[in-house]
C-alpha cells in the first residue's frame, strides 16, 4: 500500500513551475497492490478519521503472521 | 537501500523528511503472510528511507505513525 498528499490536480504541472491548484485543500491519495491487482481512493479531510479507524482496524485483525516478542521475554523472566 | 535497524530512529527521520516536502513524500507499507515481515518505506524521490520488522508489536507503532501521517496529509498544514 502507498500513499501521499493529493492536492487535487487533475493535469500535470505546467513547465513555468505555476501551480496548478490554487488554495489546495489537501486529501491523501492511497493506493493498494496486491499482484496484478490494483485498487486506490482519495482520502478527504473529513473522512480521515473513518479511513484512519477502519485502516487500524485491518492491521490488527490481518497482520498475524508476525512473531510475538513480549510473551518470549516474559517466560524467560520466569524462569530466571 | 539499507534498513534502519531501529524504529524510533526510522520514525524520527521518516518524519523530518516527509515535512522537509509534504508533495512529494510518499509512504509504502508491504507485508508478507507467508515471509512473515512487514516493510515500511518513505521517500521523496531523493532520499529513501526503509525499515522492516517481523515483530507482531511494531506493527501497532506503525499503524500509530500512519494514523499520525494520514491525519497530516489530508490537512492543510505544512
Amino acid at each position: 500500500m502507498t500513499m501521499k498528499r493529493y492536492d487535487g490536480r487533475t493535469k500535470p504541472e505546467p513547465r513555468d513551475g505555476k501551480p496548478v491548484v490554487k488554495n489546495p485543500e489537501y486529501k491523501c491519495l492511497v493506493r493498494a497492490q496486491s499482484r496484478s491487482k490494483k485498487i486506490s481512493t482519495v482520502v478527504e479531510q473529513r473522512d480521515v478519521e473513518i479511513f484512519s479507524t477502519a485502516y487500524s482496524n485491518l492491521l490488527k485483525t490481518s497482520v498475524n503472521g508476525l512473531k510475538r516478542l513480549k510473551k518470549q521475554k516474559k517466560k524467560a523472566m520466569a524462569t530466571q | 537501500m539499507t534498513f534502519i535497524p531501529n524504529w524510533e530512529e526510522f520514525e524520527k527521520s521518516a518524519e523530518m523528511l516527509y515535512l522537509r516536502d509534504p508533495m512529494n513524500t510518499r509512504y509504502t507499507i508491504k507485508y508478507s503472510h507467508t515471509k512473515g515481515v512487514f516493510v515500511v518505506k518513505i521517500t521523496d524521490n531523493k532520499k529513501c528511507l526503509q525499515y522492516k520488522t517481523e515483530v507482531q508489536q511494531d506493527v501497532r507503532k506503525i499503524d500509530k505513525f500512519i494514523s499520525n501521517l494520514i491525519r497530516h496529509m489530508a490537512s492543510n498544514d505544512n
